[in-house]
Formats: structure tokens, C-alpha cells, sequence
């Protein structure tokens, strides 16, 4: 009998399938890697797995028992444990004391600690190599420290399934192979392991099997070679082939080198809590140029744009035709020409595509809305037949498109877009590359593009930025991208 | 016959007068996640004002008005820019604590003004005089005309509310704040504005409802915790978050304690209210058409 | 910062502050002394509002509710039964956990404000109950009670001192025990803490249990200590903010911290008294100020605090 069987899980959000019909077993003793790109449902589905989530239908069965209607906590006391993906370390408290938390049980009177309990909480913090700074409290770690601790404290709760949400997100590469081997060395003889991350890499050497998902379907499942060389799965993550470019190679711009870029970027820095995201980045984009931002998730490309529209600290300078945009806010920032179609997209949910698109348009006039309106109608027929609908009902792949519409209501001199693609279907693909190529060459709207879909931001760019683990690792022209680089960055 | 019909009417007008009372409570947390414990305190402090202006200063009715809904306002403004914004704000707590660290600073606030409301008016209810006198006689039971002047009153300003919010651009960014902040900011709206606009109107519509409130029933500081407690027993009830909900909430609240009011006693006027909040939060917590 | 039952600790928060306040009698007046012994009360009450508010992260409006059906149901029984003063407490007390259990603590499984607005409501119905029952509550004057703890001034300070000394050891226990770690880690993050295996409810109500406990009994000795049951002590508004305004200035999760929030209310209570209806607000101002600037409060600002 499997240890965890999940049968035609289904979970919907609003008009969004994040989960669709996944099938899937795990033996005991085996490690499981979940790979997929941004919103295909990879973490919808750890979610399901752990009871953050109830799906919609669908069950779920773990040692034979179904669970999927079951608590948090009772999973976790039948034998389940989880690494989130963000770190939750309880901050109040020392390092200790949050491992010591993982080895209390659920016992309501429990008055005085147990005699061994510090013994063997300080035996697991070595176990991970933190007995040193067992007494410090979270926030004076590293984030490699953190992600240890977090991974201490799940496998001490001695679970048979362990889940891990993107364990090697934000790591360089001897870290991956350092927490991989650390993840395997302190493991027990049966503990199964489902891993879910992006990075295909990483995961590749690491797992006995894989399964791949996209927009919620699971596409494909086998041994790590036979996933990675299906041809469904190299589409989905690379795109088509490097060799069969269509439009691919356009023409220089020469004329925009002499004037001052529109957006020059110079960032020393950018944290979340404690993990350095970005570390010396410069870019600089000219008017009317398509540049696309490429990596992998995880390298820093969401937290960069963010950084442009205010939303995120850094240390260094964005200057927008020359002026520093440091100290405004983000309104007064999109004020000044830019616009951001978010990866997290931030419709109004309750309100109709019509009105997430007056609102895109909130400083025109009456009669310019008009026109603008009718210009986005022509661009986005599609939404066009949907304008009374409210945002959180549309599919995905329309949802996306409402989010590109009302950023293009302001007339944007610089429009940004961060992962456009992300879990869309081939169609809808094909429609929003349409798109961006309308704007860019009819319009001669300046686009930055934020993508993992290195074909998709190849067809349009004229200049990449490569980002891999918060640095700038390549830059140049799409052209030379394709002869330098090309597929070696992804597998 | 008599006293269903008298409880069909005065049911009604209280209800429509909690309703203005409730829908500015149920947008200031709709929209900015607050649950403004100081919410009976304002009622209560235009109320005194404008009867203060009307009984001492001798102001004619509707400047004594205008000037406790006034205050009103001006109070809601210093309770966003002193407390609201700066602990929200503040570097020093922490975040899993902001929540109810405000909810503790707003009914903090509601001490404050219920204090000085209590220290300067004493403890006497005390009722503004009605708009005009006389009354109307239908079916053997008399309204006067002051009723009818403040159920009107109530639904006008209802509407206009609604107009406002569904109906005008102002309305609809008002709906997308409390949708997606990041959303609004993205579309060039400072999020600050939509906050000032919004405290505003509270203040407005809270005001309102409290002078009319004073018009009927009168009002006292010491029916401050009351009306807090009230307001929030129909905003659970129409579930928080929904504007919609606390106005059908109001009527039903408003009824109930009509109904106690006439049939057992009318000191009792709020207690069903809080009987039924305390079986909502057991049977529905989300209330009738709660998002949360 | 985890507490800790260390010697350092019981010697800090226990046998010092223990000799100090044994040692006052000698140097007040009778005045003084009984203000004192009711601000030790007040920090029994304070001590449990804490243990709800700065442990387990949940903010009770309406800590009077226990305080005052404890209160309340002792004093009852005595005037109405000729039952001893101590069944009498231990029957409050008693009434005071069950009441809290079922009306109140089921509210601690939802997420979201409803547990605070519960307990206010709670507060308000008490209020009115006693108001409209009058002819056996006594209503807004209250009722004199025939029993009493004791005739002696001494013997009051001294019962009340180490009743909120045997107190603070219990929370402080409490807080330094597992159950105080659960209840902290729920308090931050209720889905790490229950991707940890821990039921949080459980150990909510148990605070809440704990808390109830305590505020009964406090509520219960001290009306037997007055002499009168009365709202105005035991279940109003006021008496609410109070104990909030105690714990916030005080410092919460400290233990010390609501001990010395209490003193401070209690004793500029007697100094403010002259300003009549105005000290309300004067202190919620205070407490409004010290929240937006030290929000740590005095103790907190003296033992650095996770």
C-alpha cells in the first residue's frame, strides 16, 4: 500500500484551477520531486497535502486513512511534516526553543519540561550544525541558518512524509548540494520526501521520481531523465526549441543609444528579513526598447521590478529619466509614466472587468477613457465579451489580461510586466505575445519583461538580462544570448 | 393592532437610524480593517455637541446639527492621524500584534471622549429637540412628523452612500482599496487620499446617525459601551465586511429590540441584540453575507 | 524572552519585591494600606489578562465578565444562604470557570476578532442583567455583604499579599512551562505552530480556564474584602480599561509588568479622584500615549524582551 495516494484532486480559486484532476502515489521511503513553472500548482498542492488547503474535491489518503478533510495539527501527529517555502521561525523565541517546541508533544498539562528535552534539542541543533548559535534568536541568522532550523525542527516531529516547499529557493549552488546532502544524511531509512521546487537542477539528482505540473494538469511522471527529456516538459520550460526561432533576431536600435535611458538602475541591495535577494544589479533601459529580464524563479527578478515601483526597499538608485525615485511613493512613481502588471496581478476581485479598467484609467478625462477604452477593446477582444463580469470569476489566462489592459489604461510611457505567462495555457500564450508585439512596435511602448519562459521573452526582446541568484550573470543582445547561453542555463 | 403597528413604525425608524450608524462601522472595515471600538463614543459626542449648541448657544437646529457632525468628523480625522496611522505604522510592534493594539487604542479612545463627554455633560440623557412639531395620525396611533423627518433622513443619506459608492468613480476606488491596496497604488492613487476620504465619511454618516439618534431616543455618555456593543452585534450579524449586510442587519436588530422594547420592557432594548451576536458567533460566524 | 523558573528569577520577581511589601505597613496609613491591598487584587486581575492577552495573543474586553460572576455569585450566596465566607468564595470562583467555559471559550476557535468582541458583549450583558434584577443584585448601588475576610487592616494587606504572591508564581510557572511556549508560538504564527502538531484551541481555553480561575477568585475575595458587591468595582467598562491600561503600561509578558501597570492605576486613582469624572480620561489618554510610544511598557523597557 502507497503512503500518501492523492485521487483527482481538484482545488479552485475564484475562475482560477490552480489544482485540476492530480493523480498521484508516493512509496514509502520515496523522494517525490514536484516540479512545474510559477503557478502551475505546485504549492496548491503541498497545501492540499497539508491541510492549509480543503480541496474542492478529490481525496486524499495517508497510510490508508483519508485525510483530506482532516486539521492541521492532526495530520502533522499522524506522521506529516512540512518546510515551508517562506521560513516561519517563531521570532520571539531562541533558536533552541523553537526546536525544543518541535519535540513537545501535544500535551495539554504539561506543566514542567521533560528532563531530556534540552539534551536532545541541543542534540538536533548540532545535528543541522547550529549548536553554536543555539541561543540566538532567529533574527541575527543567516537565511541558510533559518531554512537549517526549519528543517531540524520538521524532522524532529519524526514524520514518514515530509514535505519541502522550494527548499533550495535563494541558495547558490554549493548551498543546494550542502543542504541536499544534509537533507539526506539526517533523514531516516523511510522517511518519503515530496519536494517541490523549480529549480529543475537541483531536484534532478536529488529524487527518485518526478512529476511535472502545468496550469494545474499534471503532464508527466517517471524517472528524473524521462521527465526532464519529455518533449511536453522541455516545451512548458523552455519554450520551443533555441534553433527554431521565428522572430527572434530584431532589428538595433541604434538611435536610442545616444539619448539618457529611461530607467537606469544601480542596486546595491535588496532583503527580505534576513536573506540578501538582490546583490549588484545594474540595468538601464532606453526609450522605446523591449528588454527582458530572464532566470529562474527565486533569482530576484519579482523583487527587482518591485524595487522599481517602490513597493520593496533597496539600497541604491533607480533613476527615471534622470531623477532619482527613491523617496516616492508608488502611486507617484506609476504617476510618472510607469506601469506594473504584478505577478500577484492585484485585480479587484469583486469589482467587473470594466471597472478595473476605469480605474486603470482614473486620471483620464471622460472623453479620453472613452477612446482608451475602446483602443484596450480592440487589443483585448476577449475581454471586451466579458466587461460585466466580476475580476475573481474570469479564467486565468483572461485574468492575465486584464491585469496587462489596465496597466496599458494610463498610456505608460515604461510598462513592465512580471511573469505574463505564468500557468497559461499555449493559446492564451500565443494571444499576449501578439499583444506585446502590437504595443511594442505599433506603439513604440518601452517594455521590460520579467520571464522564466526564456522563448517567450526571446521573441520579443531586443536586450536580456540573465539573473541567477540575485546577480546579473549575462547581458547583451537576444541575438547573442541565443549562440552564448541558449539552453544551458535551464537543465 | 395598535401596538403592531406602533412597533411596524417605531421598529423602522430606529432601525434606519442604526443602519447609517452601522454602514459607516462596516466600511471602515470593509475597507481600512478596523473595527472601531470607539464607534458608540462618536454617536454620543455629536450628539451632545449639537444639542450643546442648540440649548446653550441658541443656534438654530440645523447649525447645532452641522456642528456635532462636525465634530464628529474632526474626531474621526484625529483618531486616523494620531492612533490608526501611527500605530499601524509603528516600527515597534510587532505585526502578528498591530491588530489588537488598535482595536485596544480605539476603544481607548472611546474612554477618552465618553470621559470628557461624562465630565462636561454629567450623566442625564439628553434629547435635541425635533425638527418640527406635531404629528400625523393614521390608524388610531400618532407619528409625528419629526419621526417621518428622521427615517427619511437615514434613507437619504443611505442612498446617497450608495450613489456614491457604486455609481462614482470616488465610490469605486473606495471598493478597490478594500480590495487590493498594492491594486490601487498601481493605478497611480495615493492610498493615503482614499484613507482621508474615508475617515471622512465615517465621520459624516456616524454624526448624522448620532443626532438623529439623539432625536429619538436621546443620549447620554453613559450609553456609550451600548451602542459600541449594538453597532458591532449588527455588523457580526450582517457579516463583516459587507456593507450590504449590516444595513438588512440593522432592521433586524432594530426590531428585535422594538419588539422587547413594547412586549417585556424597554430597559431591555439592547440585550437581544447581544444574545443574538453571541448565537451568531456560535451557529455563522460570517454572518448573513460575510466575506470574512 | 522565555521566563524562566530560575533562581535568579524567583529571588528578582518573587522574594525581593516579597520583603519589600511586607515591610510597608509599618510606614503607611491605614488610607494607604487598604488602597494597596486593592491594587494587589487589581493584580491578580491584571496578571490573568495578561496571560490571555500577551501569551496566547487573544485580547479579552471583557475581563469583568469572570471578575464579576465570581463576584457576584459569592456575594449572592452569602447574602442570601448562611454558607461561610470561603464556600462561598470557592462557589463564585467555581460559577466564574464555568461560565467562562461555556459562554466565552468557544469563541477561541475562530479566527478573527470574534473572541474580543464576545467577551465585550459579555461584559455588556452582565452589566445589564445585574441592572435589571436590581431587587437581588442590588443594581448600580450594589449590596453589602455580611460576611468579610477579616476586621483587621493588617490581616487584609497580608491575605491579599500573599494571595497575589502565590499568584504571580502560578503565571509565572505557567508562562515558563511548555504551555507557555505553545501558546507564544500560536500567538505569532498559529499555522507554524500548528504544522508543529499542536491543537491550539486547546491550550487557549486552558488560559482561558486559568484566567477565568483567577479572576474569579480575585473578584470574589475582594468584594469580601469591601464589604460590597458593586458594578462599578467589579463589572463595568471602566474597570475593563483599567486593567488594560494596567498591563500595557505595566509591560506585558513580563508577570511583573501587570503587578506594577496595577500599582500605578490604583494609586494615581486616589490622586486623580478629585478630578471627578475626568480621570477616565485622563488615564485612557495616558495609557493611549504610552501604547504609541512605549508599547513595551515599563518592564519591558527594563528587561530587554523578545
Amino acid at each position: 500500500m502507497p503512503l500518501l495516494e492523492a485521487l483527482g484532486l481538484q482545488k479552485r480559486f475564484g475562475g482560477i484551477h490552480a489544482v485540476n484532476n492530480v493523480n498521484f502515489n508516493v512509496e514509502m521511503g520515496e523522494i517525490i520531486g514536484l516540479i512545474g513553472p510559477n503557478g502551475s500548482g505546485k504549492s496548491t498542492l503541498l497545501g492540499l497535502l497539508m491541510g492549509v488547503h480543503k480541496p474542492n474535491s478529490g481525496t486524499i489518503r495517508f497510510a490508508g486513512e483519508e485525510i483530506q478533510n482532516w486539521t492541521i495539527h492532526k495530520r502533522i501527529k499522524s506522521g506529516i511534516a512540512i518546510v515551508f517555502q517562506h521560513s516561519r521561525p517563531v521570532k520571539r523565541q531562541t533558536v533552541l526553543d523553537n526546536i525544543k517546541l518541535s519535540i513537545l508533544p501535544d500535551r495539554l498539562f504539561s506543566f514542567y519540561y521533560p528532563g531530556d528535552l534540552e539534551a536532545k534539542a541541543r542534540e538536533i541543533a548540532e545535528l543541522v550544525g547550529l549548536q553554536e548559535v543555539a541561543d540566538s534568536y532567529p533574527s541575527s541568522l543567516p537565511f541558510g541558518h533559518i531554512r537549517r532550523m526549519e528543517l531540524a525542527k520538521a524532522l524532529a516531529l519524526n514524520p514518514r512524509l515530509l514535505l519541502l516547499d522550494e527548499p533550495f529557493a535563494g541558495l547558490t549552488p554549493s548551498e543546494i548540494t550542502e543542504l541536499a546532502s544534509l537533507i539526506l544524511s539526517i533523514r531516516k531509512q523511510n522517511q518519503a520526501i515530496v519536494l517541490v521546487d523549480h529549480n529543475v537542477k537541483a531536484v534532478y539528482n536529488f529524487v527518485d521520481k518526478i512529476i511535472a505540473l502545468y496550469v494545474g494538469n499534471k503532464i508527466a511522471e517517471g524517472k528524473p531523465d524521462e521527465v526532464i527529456s519529455d518533449k511536453e516538459v522541455r516545451r512548458v520550460f523552455i519554450g520551443k526549441s533555441m534553433d527554431a526561432c521565428d522572430h527572434c533576431l530584431p532589428t538595433e536600435k541604434s538611435c536610442s543609444l545616444s539619448k539618457e535611458p529611461l530607467l537606469d538602475l544601480n542596486i546595491g541591495s535588496i532583503r527580505y528579513g534576513q536573506a540578501e535577494i538582490l546583490r549588484k544589479v545594474q540595468i538601464s533601459i532606453n526609450e522605446g526598447e523591449f528588454v527582458s529580464l530572464v532566470g529562474l524563479n527565486g533569482a530576484g527578478k519579482s523583487s527587482l521590478l518591485k524595487a522599481i515601483l517602490g513597493i520593496v526597499g533597496y539600497e541604491g538608485e533607480v533613476k527615471w529619466q534622470g531623477v532619482s525615485t527613491k523617496n516616492l511613493t508608488t502611486a507617484q512613481i506609476v504617476r510618472l509614466g510607469i506601469a506594473f502588471a504584478p505577478e500577484t496581478r492585484e485585480l479587484f476581485r469583486y469589482l467587473t472587468v470594466k471597472e478595473n479598467l476605469a480605474l486603470g484609467g482614473d486620471r483620464l478625462k471622460p472623453a479620453a477613457l472613452k477612446e482608451r477604452l475602446a483602443y484596450i477593446y480592440e487589443l483585448f477582444p476577449i475581454l471586451k465579451e466579458r466587461l460585466e463580469q466580476t475580476a475573481y470569476t474570469l479564467s486565468g489566462g483572461e485574468q492575465q489580461m486584464l491585469t496587462i489592459a489596465r496597466a496599458m489604461m494610463q498610456k505608460p510611457s515604461l510598462l513592465i510586466l512580471d511573469e505574463p505567462t505564468l500557468g497559461l495555457a499555449p493559446v492564451v500564450l500565443d494571444t499576449i505575445s501578439e499583444t506585446l508585439a502590437a504595443l511594442h512596435e505599433k506603439m513604440g511602448v518601452t517594455i521590460l519583461l520579467s520571464e522564466q519562459n526564456i522563448h517567450f521573452a526571446l521573441k520579443h526582446s531586443e536586450r536580456i538580462y540573465l539573473l541567477e541568484h540575485g546577480s546579473i550573470t549575462w547581458e547583451g543582445t537576444a541575438d547573442a544570448f541565443i549562440k552564448g547561453v541558449g539552453e544551458k542555463s535551464l537543465v | 393592532m395598535q401596538v403592531v403597528l406602533q412597533i411596524l413604525i417605531n421598529g423602522f425608524i430606529i432601525s434606519s437610524i442604526y443602519a447609517l450608524g452601522a454602514v459607516g462601522f462596516s466600511l471602515i472595515f470593509g475597507t481600512a480593517g478596523i473595527l472601531n471600538l470607539a464607534h458608540g463614543a462618536f454617536l454620543v459626542l455629536s450628539a451632545m455637541v449639537a444639542w450643546f449648541f442648540i440649548s446653550f448657544f441658541k443656534l438654530p437646529l440645523v447649525a447645532g446639527i452641522a456642528l456635532g457632525v462636525l465634530t464628529s468628523v474632526i474626531f474621526s480625522y484625529l483618531l486616523f492621524f494620531l492612533v490608526v496611522h501611527p500605530l499601524d505604522q509603528s516600527k515597534k510592534i510587532p505585526r502578528e500584534e498591530k491588530e489588537v493594539f488598535i482595536l485596544t487604542a480605539t476603544l481607548l479612545w472611546s474612554m477618552v471622549i465618553q470621559g470628557l463627554l461624562d465630565y462636561t455633560f454629567g450623566s442625564t440623557p439628553i434629547v435635541i429637540a425635533p425638527f418640527t412639531p406635531g404629528a400625523v395620525h393614521i390608524f388610531n396611533i400618532s407619528i409625528t412628523y419629526n419621526e417621518v423627518i428622521l427615517a427619511v433622513v437615514s434613507l437619504v443619506v443611505i442612498g446617497l452612500l450608495y450613489l456614491l459608492i457604486n455609481r462614482t468613480k470616488t465610490g469605486k476606488m473606495l471598493l478597490a482599496a478594500s480590495m487590493s491596496h498594492t491594486g490601487l497604488a498601481l493605478m497611480g492613487v495615493e492610498l493615503k487620499k482614499v484613507y482621508i476620504l474615508l475617515w471622512g465619511i465615517y465621520g459624516l454618516l456616524t454624526g448624522v446617525s448620532g443626532v438623529l439618534l439623539a432625536s429619538f431616543l436621546g443620549a447620554s455618555a453613559s450609553s456609550v459601551p451600548d451602542l459600541t456593543g449594538l453597532s458591532f452585534s449588527i455588523v457580526v450579524l450582517g457579516g463583516l465586511g459587507s456593507i450590504t449586510g449590516s444595513f438588512f442587519a440593522s432592521y433586524i436588530i432594530g426590531y428585535l429590540g422594538t419588539i422587547t422594547a413594547y412586549l417585556i420592557s424597554p430597559s431591555y432594548t439592547t440585550l437581544p441584540a447581544f444574545f443574538v451576536l453571541i448565537l451568531i458567533l456560535f451557529i455563522k460566524p460570517r454572518g448573513l453575507f460575510g466575506r470574512f | 524572552m522565555q521566563l524562566q523558573l530560575s533562581r535568579t528569577n524567583v529571588l528578582k520577581f518573587v522574594l525581593i519585591p516579597l520583603m519589600g511589601f511586607a515591610s510597608l505597613p509599618q510606614f503607611l496609613s491605614l488610607y494607604l494600606l487598604g488602597t494597596l491591598t486593592i491594587a494587589l487584587y487589581f493584580s491578580v486581575f491584571a496578571m490573568s489578562w495578561d496571560l490571555l492577552f500577551g501569551y496566547s495573543g487573544e485580547v479579552n474586553f471583557g475581563p469583568t465578565f469572570l471578575i464579576g460572576v465570581g463576584a457576584y455569585t459569592a456575594a449572592l450566596f452569602n447574602v442570601n444562604t448562611g454558607l461561610p465566607v470561603m464556600v462561598c468564595i470557592i462557589l463564585g470562583t467555581s460559577v466564574a470557570v464555568i461560565a467562562g467555559l461555556l459562554l466565552v471559550a468557544p469563541a477561541l476557535r475562530l479566527r478573527g476578532p470574534y473572541f474580543g468582541l464576545i467577551t465585550l458583549v459579555s461584559v455588556l450583558i452582565l452589566d445589564q442583567v445585574i441592572t435589571i434584577f436590581a431587587q437581588y443584585t442590588g443594581g448600580e448601588i450594589g449590596i453589602s455583604l455580611p460576611g468579610m475576610l477579616s476586621a483587621s487592616n493588617l490581616v487584609n494587606y497580608y491575605l491579599a499579599l500573599l494571595f497575589m504572591v502565590a499568584s504571580a508564581v502560578i503565571f509565572l510557572t505557567i508562562a515558563a512551562s511548555p504551555i507557555g511556549l505553545i501558546l507564544q508560538a500560536g500567538a505569532q504564527d498559529p499555522i507554524a505552530a500548528e504544522s508543529l502538531g499542536f491543537n491550539l484551541t486547546k491550550y487557549k481555553v486552558l488560559a482561558f480556564g486559568v484566567s477565568a480561575f483567577f479572576s474569579g477568585l480575585a473578584g470574589a475575595m475582594l468584594v469580601f474584602y469591601l464589604g460590597t458587591a458593586s458594578v462599578s468595582m467589579v463589572v463595568s467598562i471602566s474597570v475593563v480599561l483599567q486593567i488594560i491600561i494596567a498591563v500595557i503600561i505595566g509591560g506585558r509578558r513580563t508577570i511583573i509588568g501587570p503587578i506594577l501597570g496595577s500599582l500605578f492605576i490604583i494609586l494615581t486613582g486616589q490622586w486623580l479622584q478629585y478630578l471627578g469624572q475626568l480621570d477616565y480620561a485622563v488615564v485612557s489618554l495616558l495609557a493611549l500615549i504610552i501604547l504609541l510610544f512605549f508599547p513595551n511598557g515599563i518592564a519591558g523597557m527594563l528587561f530587554r524582551k523578545g
